[in-house]
Protein backbone atom coordinates (compact mmCIF):
# COMPACT_ATOMS: atom_id res chain seq x y z
CA UNK A 1 0.00 0.00 0.00
CA UNK A 2 1.37 3.25 -1.21
CA UNK A 3 1.58 6.47 1.37
CA UNK A 4 -1.08 8.03 -0.22
CA UNK A 5 -3.33 5.55 0.57
CA UNK A 6 -2.99 4.91 3.97
CA UNK A 7 -6.52 5.79 5.90
CA UNK A 8 -4.75 7.92 8.53
CA UNK A 9 -3.11 9.58 5.59
CA UNK A 10 -5.90 10.43 4.31
CA UNK A 11 -8.49 11.60 7.33
CA UNK A 12 -4.86 14.02 8.21
CA UNK A 13 -5.33 15.73 4.69
CA UNK A 14 -8.99 16.30 4.86
CA UNK A 15 -8.11 17.75 8.61
CA UNK A 16 -5.47 20.23 7.17
CA UNK A 17 -7.97 21.03 4.32
CA UNK A 18 -10.14 21.88 6.87
CA UNK A 19 -8.11 23.97 9.51
CA UNK A 20 -7.00 25.99 5.93
CA UNK A 21 -10.44 26.54 4.98
CA UNK A 22 -11.69 27.80 8.70
CA UNK A 23 -8.39 29.46 9.28
CA UNK A 24 -9.19 31.57 5.71
CA UNK A 25 -12.78 31.69 7.29
CA UNK A 26 -11.74 33.33 10.59
CA UNK A 27 -9.44 35.83 8.28
CA UNK A 28 -12.14 37.00 6.07
CA UNK A 29 -14.98 37.72 9.02
CA UNK A 30 -12.03 39.67 11.16
CA UNK A 31 -11.17 41.14 8.13
CA UNK A 32 -14.41 42.52 7.17
CA UNK A 33 -14.95 43.69 10.99
CA UNK A 34 -11.74 45.56 10.90
CA UNK A 35 -12.93 47.12 8.21
CA UNK A 36 -15.93 48.73 8.85
CA UNK A 37 -14.54 49.88 12.55
CA UNK A 38 -12.17 51.77 10.64
CA UNK A 39 -15.27 53.00 8.57
CA UNK A 40 -16.69 53.96 11.80
CA UNK A 41 -13.94 55.51 13.22
CA UNK A 42 -13.29 57.80 9.76
CA UNK A 43 -16.95 58.72 10.14
CA UNK A 44 -16.92 59.99 13.83
CA UNK A 45 -13.55 61.96 13.16
CA UNK A 46 -15.58 63.79 10.12
CA UNK A 47 -18.69 64.55 12.54
CA UNK A 48 -16.28 65.87 15.31
CA UNK A 49 -15.16 68.29 12.17
CA UNK A 50 -18.45 68.94 10.74
CA UNK A 51 -19.45 69.79 14.79
CA UNK A 52 -16.23 71.80 15.17
CA UNK A 53 -17.36 74.01 12.27
CA UNK A 54 -21.05 74.20 13.48
CA UNK A 55 -19.80 75.39 17.23
CA UNK A 56 -17.12 78.10 15.50
CA UNK A 57 -19.84 79.22 12.83
CA UNK A 58 -22.66 80.26 15.53
CA UNK A 59 -20.34 81.31 18.03
CA UNK A 60 -18.30 83.73 15.36
CA UNK A 61 -22.12 84.81 14.21
CA UNK A 62 -23.07 85.43 18.07
CA UNK A 63 -20.22 87.20 18.58
CA UNK A 64 -20.38 89.71 15.16
CA UNK A 65 -24.31 89.90 16.07
CA UNK A 66 -23.33 91.48 20.09
CA UNK A 67 -19.91 93.03 19.19
CA UNK A 68 -20.66 94.47 15.64
CA UNK A 69 -24.99 95.55 15.45
CA UNK A 70 -26.45 95.68 18.79
CA UNK A 71 -23.09 97.62 20.40
CA UNK A 72 -22.67 99.82 17.80
CA UNK A 73 -25.99 101.26 17.93
CA UNK A 74 -25.82 100.83 21.88
CA UNK A 75 -23.08 102.86 21.84
CA UNK A 76 -24.77 105.58 19.52
CA UNK A 77 -27.19 105.58 22.44
CA UNK A 78 -24.77 106.15 24.98
CA UNK A 79 -22.82 108.93 22.87
CA UNK A 80 -26.78 111.14 23.35
CA UNK A 81 -27.76 110.04 26.35
CA UNK A 82 -24.18 110.95 27.65
CA UNK A 83 -24.08 114.46 26.06
CA UNK A 84 -27.62 115.06 27.10
CA UNK A 85 -26.86 114.77 30.57
CA UNK A 86 -23.79 116.75 30.09
CA UNK A 87 -25.66 119.19 28.59
CA UNK A 88 -28.37 119.38 30.66
CA UNK A 89 -26.16 119.86 33.99
CA UNK A 90 -24.44 122.75 32.27
CA UNK A 91 -27.81 124.65 31.56
CA UNK A 92 -28.81 124.20 35.45
CA UNK A 93 -25.44 125.94 36.04
CA UNK A 94 -26.18 128.52 33.60
CA UNK A 95 -28.67 131.69 33.24
CA UNK A 96 -30.61 133.21 30.44
CA UNK A 97 -29.57 132.81 26.84
CA UNK A 98 -26.65 130.25 27.38
CA UNK A 99 -28.92 127.87 29.71
CA UNK A 100 -31.22 128.11 26.45
CA UNK A 101 -29.21 127.10 23.96
CA UNK A 102 -27.65 124.43 26.34
CA UNK A 103 -31.10 122.93 27.23
CA UNK A 104 -32.27 123.01 23.59
CA UNK A 105 -29.19 120.90 22.66
CA UNK A 106 -29.98 119.03 25.33
CA UNK A 107 -33.46 118.26 24.11
CA UNK A 108 -32.10 117.51 20.58
CA UNK A 109 -30.07 115.03 22.28
CA UNK A 110 -32.92 112.93 24.01
CA UNK A 111 -35.01 113.41 20.86
CA UNK A 112 -31.70 111.25 19.71
CA UNK A 113 -31.93 108.55 22.29
CA UNK A 114 -35.55 108.48 22.37
CA UNK A 115 -34.86 107.55 18.40
CA UNK A 116 -32.48 104.95 18.93
CA UNK A 117 -33.85 103.11 21.67
CA UNK A 118 -36.55 101.13 20.09
CA UNK A 119 -33.76 99.37 18.07
CA UNK A 120 -31.29 98.68 20.78
CA UNK A 121 -31.81 96.13 22.51
CA UNK A 122 -28.43 96.43 24.84
CA UNK A 123 -29.06 99.85 26.02
CA UNK A 124 -32.74 99.61 26.40
CA UNK A 125 -32.95 96.45 28.86
CA UNK A 126 -31.38 97.74 32.54
CA UNK A 127 -30.07 94.53 33.15
CA UNK A 128 -26.96 95.45 31.19
CA UNK A 129 -26.69 98.74 32.07
CA UNK A 130 -23.23 99.79 33.89
CA UNK A 131 -23.13 102.67 36.11
CA UNK A 132 -20.42 104.75 34.26
CA UNK A 133 -23.48 104.63 31.05
CA UNK A 134 -22.18 101.89 29.56
CA UNK A 135 -22.91 98.34 28.67
CA UNK A 136 -22.11 94.70 30.12
CA UNK A 137 -21.95 93.16 26.75
CA UNK A 138 -20.51 89.91 27.80
CA UNK A 139 -24.00 89.57 29.93
CA UNK A 140 -26.03 90.11 26.56
CA UNK A 141 -23.70 87.63 24.68
CA UNK A 142 -24.15 85.05 27.30
CA UNK A 143 -27.95 85.59 27.03
CA UNK A 144 -28.43 85.70 23.10
CA UNK A 145 -26.14 82.55 23.34
CA UNK A 146 -28.58 80.81 25.87
CA UNK A 147 -31.62 81.56 23.54
CA UNK A 148 -30.25 78.59 21.42
CA UNK A 149 -28.80 75.46 23.80
CA UNK A 150 -28.19 73.60 20.68
CA UNK A 151 -25.51 75.62 19.34
CA UNK A 152 -24.10 75.63 23.03
CA UNK A 153 -24.17 72.54 23.50
CA UNK A 154 -22.55 71.73 20.56
CA UNK A 155 -19.07 69.42 21.32
CA UNK A 156 -16.71 68.19 18.88
CA UNK A 157 -15.00 65.51 21.81
CA UNK A 158 -17.50 62.74 22.22
CA UNK A 159 -17.81 61.94 18.36
CA UNK A 160 -13.83 62.60 18.13
CA UNK A 161 -14.01 59.89 21.11
CA UNK A 162 -15.81 57.15 19.58
CA UNK A 163 -13.77 57.52 16.39
CA UNK A 164 -10.65 57.09 18.44
CA UNK A 165 -12.39 53.89 19.97
CA UNK A 166 -13.44 52.68 17.17
CA UNK A 167 -9.46 52.88 15.04
CA UNK A 168 -7.92 51.36 18.02
CA UNK A 169 -10.65 48.28 18.19
CA UNK A 170 -9.80 48.41 14.55
CA UNK A 171 -6.31 47.47 14.65
CA UNK A 172 -6.26 45.52 17.65
CA UNK A 173 -9.01 43.05 16.05
CA UNK A 174 -6.74 43.33 12.67
CA UNK A 175 -3.68 42.02 14.42
CA UNK A 176 -5.44 38.98 15.96
CA UNK A 177 -5.39 37.72 12.16
CA UNK A 178 -1.72 37.27 12.45
CA UNK A 179 -2.00 34.27 14.60
CA UNK A 180 -4.54 33.47 12.42
CA UNK A 181 -2.54 33.68 9.37
CA UNK A 182 0.04 31.61 11.33
CA UNK A 183 -2.48 28.68 11.09
CA UNK A 184 -2.52 28.98 7.29
CA UNK A 185 1.52 28.74 7.54
CA UNK A 186 1.39 25.82 9.65
CA UNK A 187 -1.61 24.24 7.15
CA UNK A 188 0.85 24.80 4.49
CA UNK A 189 3.72 22.83 6.69
CA UNK A 190 1.19 20.25 7.28
CA UNK A 191 0.35 19.42 4.12
CA UNK A 192 4.27 19.51 3.17
CA UNK A 193 5.66 17.88 5.94
CA UNK A 194 3.53 14.10 5.91
CA UNK A 195 5.65 13.05 9.07
CA UNK A 196 4.96 16.02 11.27
CA UNK A 197 1.43 16.34 10.31
CA UNK A 198 -0.38 15.56 13.73
CA UNK A 199 1.82 17.68 15.49
CA UNK A 200 1.45 20.86 12.73
CA UNK A 201 -2.26 20.05 13.37
CA UNK A 202 -2.51 20.19 16.76
CA UNK A 203 -0.41 23.31 16.20
CA UNK A 204 -2.47 25.45 13.54
CA UNK A 205 -5.28 24.23 15.53
CA UNK A 206 -3.82 25.89 19.17
CA UNK A 207 -2.80 28.93 16.95
CA UNK A 208 -6.19 29.37 15.37
CA UNK A 209 -7.87 29.30 18.57
CA UNK A 210 -5.65 32.13 20.20
CA UNK A 211 -6.41 33.71 17.04
CA UNK A 212 -9.97 33.50 17.10
CA UNK A 213 -10.35 33.77 21.09
CA UNK A 214 -8.38 37.59 21.15
CA UNK A 215 -10.99 38.46 18.13
CA UNK A 216 -13.89 37.40 20.80
CA UNK A 217 -12.22 39.32 23.74
CA UNK A 218 -11.47 42.68 21.37
CA UNK A 219 -14.59 42.55 19.47
CA UNK A 220 -16.28 42.54 23.44
CA UNK A 221 -13.84 45.42 24.59
CA UNK A 222 -15.68 48.69 25.27
CA UNK B 1 22.21 -1.73 -13.10
CA UNK B 2 19.88 0.86 -11.93
CA UNK B 3 17.52 0.56 -8.88
CA UNK B 4 14.19 1.27 -10.00
CA UNK B 5 13.39 1.82 -6.19
CA UNK B 6 15.97 4.44 -5.60
CA UNK B 7 15.27 6.16 -9.17
CA UNK B 8 11.79 6.37 -8.04
CA UNK B 9 12.48 7.57 -4.40
CA UNK B 10 14.68 10.20 -5.86
CA UNK B 11 12.17 11.67 -8.45
CA UNK B 12 9.83 11.28 -5.31
CA UNK B 13 11.98 13.64 -3.14
CA UNK B 14 12.82 16.29 -5.45
CA UNK B 15 8.94 17.23 -6.20
CA UNK B 16 8.58 16.97 -2.58
CA UNK B 17 11.00 19.46 -1.32
CA UNK B 18 9.67 21.63 -4.51
CA UNK B 19 6.13 21.34 -3.48
CA UNK B 20 7.64 22.13 0.54
CA UNK B 21 9.39 25.51 -0.09
CA UNK B 22 6.34 26.30 -2.44
CA UNK B 23 3.58 25.97 0.11
CA UNK B 24 6.17 27.20 2.86
CA UNK B 25 6.32 30.54 0.86
CA UNK B 26 2.17 30.54 0.50
CA UNK B 27 2.28 30.62 4.46
CA UNK B 28 4.78 32.93 4.43
CA UNK B 29 3.09 35.53 2.29
CA UNK B 30 -0.18 34.51 4.68
CA UNK B 31 1.42 35.37 7.71
CA UNK B 32 3.08 38.48 6.15
CA UNK B 33 0.26 39.84 5.02
CA UNK B 34 -1.77 39.68 8.16
CA UNK B 35 1.46 41.77 9.53
CA UNK B 36 1.47 44.52 6.91
CA UNK B 37 -2.34 44.63 6.58
CA UNK B 38 -2.45 45.80 10.65
CA UNK B 39 0.21 47.91 9.83
CA UNK B 40 -0.80 49.04 6.66
CA UNK B 41 -4.18 49.98 8.89
CA UNK B 42 -2.89 51.42 11.64
CA UNK B 43 -0.77 53.79 9.85
CA UNK B 44 -3.87 55.02 7.07
CA UNK B 45 -5.83 55.85 10.20
CA UNK B 46 -3.44 57.90 12.12
CA UNK B 47 -3.16 59.48 8.82
CA UNK B 48 -6.80 60.14 8.86
CA UNK B 49 -7.21 60.88 12.45
CA UNK B 50 -4.33 63.97 11.81
CA UNK B 51 -5.72 65.44 9.00
CA UNK B 52 -9.23 65.76 10.59
CA UNK B 53 -7.27 67.16 13.93
CA UNK B 54 -5.40 69.22 11.43
CA UNK B 55 -8.99 71.05 9.95
CA UNK B 56 -10.33 71.57 13.34
CA UNK B 57 -7.52 73.30 14.61
CA UNK B 58 -7.98 75.14 11.25
CA UNK B 59 -11.63 75.95 12.21
CA UNK B 60 -10.29 76.91 15.74
CA UNK B 61 -7.78 79.44 14.51
CA UNK B 62 -10.31 80.75 11.99
CA UNK B 63 -13.11 81.66 15.27
CA UNK B 64 -10.74 82.89 17.44
CA UNK B 65 -9.03 85.42 14.76
CA UNK B 66 -12.09 86.97 13.61
CA UNK B 67 -14.05 86.71 17.19
CA UNK B 68 -10.91 88.40 18.52
CA UNK B 69 -10.83 91.01 15.44
CA UNK B 70 -14.77 91.60 16.22
CA UNK B 71 -13.96 92.35 19.95
CA UNK B 72 -10.86 94.37 19.12
CA UNK B 73 -12.90 96.69 16.38
CA UNK B 74 -15.64 97.36 18.81
CA UNK B 75 -13.58 99.79 21.47
CA UNK B 76 -11.28 100.98 18.93
CA UNK B 77 -14.01 102.32 17.06
CA UNK B 78 -16.21 103.48 20.28
CA UNK B 79 -12.22 105.56 20.97
CA UNK B 80 -12.07 107.08 17.64
CA UNK B 81 -15.56 108.41 17.74
CA UNK B 82 -15.27 109.42 21.48
CA UNK B 83 -11.84 111.56 20.63
CA UNK B 84 -13.69 112.65 17.71
CA UNK B 85 -16.24 114.36 20.15
CA UNK B 86 -13.53 115.46 22.19
CA UNK B 87 -11.60 116.98 19.05
CA UNK B 88 -14.98 118.89 17.85
CA UNK B 89 -15.24 120.73 20.97
CA UNK B 90 -11.34 121.76 21.52
CA UNK B 91 -12.27 122.70 17.89
CA UNK B 92 -15.35 125.39 19.14
CA UNK B 93 -13.30 126.40 22.22
CA UNK B 94 -10.60 127.90 19.68
CA UNK B 95 -13.08 129.14 17.48
CA UNK B 96 -15.12 130.76 20.18
CA UNK B 97 -11.69 132.28 21.26
CA UNK B 98 -10.98 134.30 17.76
CA UNK B 99 -14.45 135.07 17.76
CA UNK B 100 -15.56 137.92 20.25
CA UNK B 101 -19.10 138.12 19.05
CA UNK B 102 -19.89 134.70 19.48
CA UNK B 103 -17.07 133.35 21.65
CA UNK B 104 -18.63 133.19 25.20
CA UNK B 105 -21.74 131.21 24.16
CA UNK B 106 -19.56 128.92 21.94
CA UNK B 107 -17.18 128.16 24.89
CA UNK B 108 -20.15 127.19 27.07
CA UNK B 109 -21.43 125.08 24.41
CA UNK B 110 -18.04 123.60 23.96
CA UNK B 111 -17.50 122.78 27.49
CA UNK B 112 -20.71 119.53 27.96
CA UNK B 113 -19.01 117.65 24.61
CA UNK B 114 -15.55 117.60 26.60
CA UNK B 115 -17.08 116.32 29.55
CA UNK B 116 -19.17 113.98 27.46
CA UNK B 117 -16.08 112.59 25.29
CA UNK B 118 -13.84 111.75 29.07
CA UNK B 119 -17.06 109.95 29.49
CA UNK B 120 -17.13 108.23 26.89
CA UNK B 121 -13.69 106.79 26.34
CA UNK B 122 -14.33 105.15 29.45
CA UNK B 123 -17.64 103.32 28.30
CA UNK B 124 -15.59 102.33 25.27
CA UNK B 125 -12.17 101.29 27.13
CA UNK B 126 -15.61 98.98 29.02
CA UNK B 127 -16.85 97.71 26.31
CA UNK B 128 -13.53 95.30 25.08
CA UNK B 129 -13.18 93.87 28.44
CA UNK B 130 -12.77 89.82 28.95
CA UNK B 131 -15.31 87.52 30.18
CA UNK B 132 -14.97 86.80 34.11
CA UNK B 133 -13.70 83.22 34.77
CA UNK B 134 -16.95 81.33 36.10
CA UNK B 135 -19.28 83.72 34.49
CA UNK B 136 -22.80 83.33 32.70
CA UNK B 137 -20.80 82.68 29.24
CA UNK B 138 -20.26 78.96 28.24
CA UNK B 139 -16.92 78.09 28.41
CA UNK B 140 -15.89 78.08 23.97
CA UNK B 141 -17.78 81.76 23.96
CA UNK B 142 -15.45 83.13 27.12
CA UNK B 143 -12.31 81.46 24.85
CA UNK B 144 -13.04 82.67 21.75
CA UNK B 145 -13.42 86.76 23.44
CA UNK B 146 -9.96 85.81 25.23
CA UNK B 147 -8.08 84.56 22.20
CA UNK B 148 -4.82 86.26 22.18
CA UNK B 149 -2.34 86.19 19.06
CA UNK B 150 -0.01 83.82 21.45
CA UNK B 151 -3.11 81.24 21.70
CA UNK B 152 -3.53 81.63 18.27
CA UNK B 153 -0.02 81.16 17.09
CA UNK B 154 0.01 78.01 19.56
CA UNK B 155 -3.03 76.70 17.61
CA UNK B 156 -1.61 77.49 14.26
CA UNK B 157 1.59 75.76 15.35
CA UNK B 158 -0.61 72.54 16.33
CA UNK B 159 -1.49 72.60 13.00
CA UNK B 160 1.21 72.17 11.18
CA UNK B 161 2.47 69.39 13.68
CA UNK B 162 -0.83 67.49 12.88
CA UNK B 163 -0.37 68.06 9.09
CA UNK B 164 3.44 66.95 9.74
CA UNK B 165 2.15 63.54 11.49
CA UNK B 166 -0.41 63.18 8.26
CA UNK B 167 2.57 63.24 6.05
CA UNK B 168 4.48 60.60 7.97
CA UNK B 169 1.71 58.42 8.45
CA UNK B 170 0.66 58.68 4.56
CA UNK B 171 3.99 57.76 3.85
CA UNK B 172 3.87 54.63 5.80
CA UNK B 173 0.52 53.56 4.54
CA UNK B 174 2.12 54.02 1.44
CA UNK B 175 4.66 51.97 1.95
CA UNK B 176 2.15 49.65 3.55
CA UNK B 177 0.27 49.16 0.60
CA UNK B 178 3.75 48.69 -1.40
CA UNK B 179 4.30 45.34 0.72
CA UNK B 180 0.64 43.90 0.22
CA UNK B 181 0.68 44.17 -3.46
CA UNK B 182 4.22 42.61 -3.85
CA UNK B 183 2.91 39.91 -1.49
CA UNK B 184 -0.05 39.63 -3.81
CA UNK B 185 2.47 39.17 -6.73
CA UNK B 186 4.05 36.86 -4.40
CA UNK B 187 1.36 34.76 -4.06
CA UNK B 188 0.44 34.66 -7.35
CA UNK B 189 3.84 33.67 -8.60
CA UNK B 190 3.55 30.81 -5.96
CA UNK B 191 0.88 29.78 -7.20
CA UNK B 192 2.18 29.83 -10.32
CA UNK B 193 4.60 27.64 -9.77
CA UNK B 194 3.03 25.17 -7.90
CA UNK B 195 0.97 24.69 -11.66
CA UNK B 196 4.07 24.77 -13.30
CA UNK B 197 5.57 22.15 -11.15
CA UNK B 198 9.21 20.93 -9.95
CA UNK B 199 10.64 21.88 -13.64
CA UNK B 200 12.91 25.06 -14.46
CA UNK B 201 9.93 27.38 -15.22
CA UNK B 202 8.43 26.37 -12.14
CA UNK B 203 11.72 26.86 -9.69
CA UNK B 204 12.11 30.32 -11.30
CA UNK B 205 8.67 31.17 -10.63
CA UNK B 206 8.93 30.01 -7.11
CA UNK B 207 12.70 31.93 -6.89
CA UNK B 208 10.87 35.36 -7.89
CA UNK B 209 8.00 34.66 -5.27
CA UNK B 210 10.75 34.43 -2.62
CA UNK B 211 12.55 37.50 -3.49
CA UNK B 212 9.23 39.42 -3.77
CA UNK B 213 8.24 38.18 -0.46
CA UNK B 214 11.82 39.39 0.90
CA UNK B 215 11.24 42.96 -0.96
CA UNK B 216 7.54 42.84 0.05
CA UNK B 217 8.70 42.03 4.34
CA UNK B 218 11.51 45.23 3.59
CA UNK B 219 8.93 47.14 2.85
CA UNK B 220 6.69 46.20 5.40
CA UNK B 221 10.05 47.03 7.80
CA UNK B 222 10.50 50.36 6.39
CA UNK B 223 5.96 51.23 7.08
CA UNK B 224 6.86 50.77 11.18
CA UNK B 225 10.42 52.06 11.50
Amino acid sequence: MSVAARPGTERDGRAVALLLACAAAAAAIIATRAAFLSSDASGAWQEALRVEVKRGAAAVETIRHVYSSEARIAFAVARASVRQEEFSRAAGEQTGEAAEILAFEAAVQQRVVDALLPAAAIASDPRYARPSGGFDLVARLADVRAEQPDLVALDPEPPQQEGDDAATKAVLLLATVVPVALTLLIGSLAQAFARRRRALLVLGTTSLSIGATLAVLVELMS
Amino acid sequence: MIDIETVAGEEEEAPSRFRQATLGVVGLVAVLAAVLATVQLDASQRESRALAMASRLSVDVSAGTTASMIVATLPLESVQQALSLGVESTSRSIGALEDEALGPLEEIRAAPDAAASERLLAIAGELGEAPEPGGPLDAYAAGLLTARVDDLFALSEDQNAQITIAEAYGARSARGVLGLSLLALAGVLAGLASVMGAGRAGSASLAVAAVVTALAAAAGLSAVL
